[in-house]
């Protein structure tokens, strides 16, 4: 299952990919019966922080659209990171061993 | 004990959003194709285990670096987090392809391939660097 944020004019919108095509959540939801506060449905974080069994509802959901056609291209999306934040994030310097040999052959200035 | 830094939500942009090279520090970007490991729950002081279940997907991301701003200083910060310096994308994958035997790993640079490799190539085990991440 993969899930993205594409941009909207105003706003960022999560969706659910299947193959090379994206489903917006909110038809998504429309479709497998999935009411209640819009919020669960806002964002990527959201979906992940909601109910487990709506997550799998949303998907299947969205295979149903793409194959009747109702979805979009992947690539003709204008996407935003998938997990849009203004939380602090951090990240660990671990790589891969032909990356840190190309480290070494830099010079220190550029390493 | 991998090393970990400070890389701000300013860097990040999605799938095919351009990189705005910081005009004083243009020759010295460099790209550097990871997996991140996209956390979804707080824990503290989490074995190999624990961190792998509070796991929410994985993404392709590019650790951008500005490599002159970054050896300035003894900590990396500022080479790291110019904005747009993380791209990602394009989709959060919740399954488990990287627990199940680990991801073949392509950068490409305006096209070109520059970094062909494999997770198990990784000098650090993803979990052990979740782990060292989430255990503080």
């Amino acid at each position: 299952m993969r899930l993205a944020t594409c941009e909207h004019v105003d706003a960022l919108r999560p969706a659910l990919a299947v193959g090379d095509r994206l489903v917006d959540v909110s038809a998504a939801a429309q479709r497998a019966g999935i009411e209640g506060d819009p919020r669960t449905l806002a964002t990527v974080r959201a979906l992940l922080t909601g109910r487990a069994d709506d997550l799998e509802r949303l998907h299947e959901a969205a295979a149903q659209l793409t194959a009747a056609g109702e979805s979009v291209a992947l690539a003709d999306v204008r996407l935003g990171p998938p997990i849009p934040t203004r939380a602090r994030s951090s990240a660990s310097g671990s790589t891969t061993a032909s990356m840190r040999a190309r480290h070494a052959s830099m010079s220190p200035r550029c390493r | 004990m991998p090393l970990i830094f400070a890389k701000f939500a300013n860097t990040l942009i999605g799938d095919g959003a351009p990189i705005r090279l910081p005009a004083a520090n243009a020759r010295h970007v460099d790209y550097e194709g990871e997996v991140a490991v996209v956390i979804g729950r707080r824990v503290y002081a989490a074995d190999e285990r624990q961190a792998l279940e509070a796991v929410a997907g994985w993404m392709a991301f590019n650790d951008v670096s500005a490599r002159d701003l970054q050896t300035q200083t003894l900590q990396w910060t500022v080479g790291k987090s110019p904005d747009t310096f993380g791209p990602c994308g394009p989709c959060l994958v919740l399954d488990d392809a990287l627990r199940n035997g680990g991801l073949e790993l392509q950068t490409r640079v305006n096209g070109e391939l520059v970094q062909h490799a494999h997770t198990d190539q990784m000098i650090f085990p993803w979990r052990a660097s979740s782990r060292s991440c989430r255990a503080r």
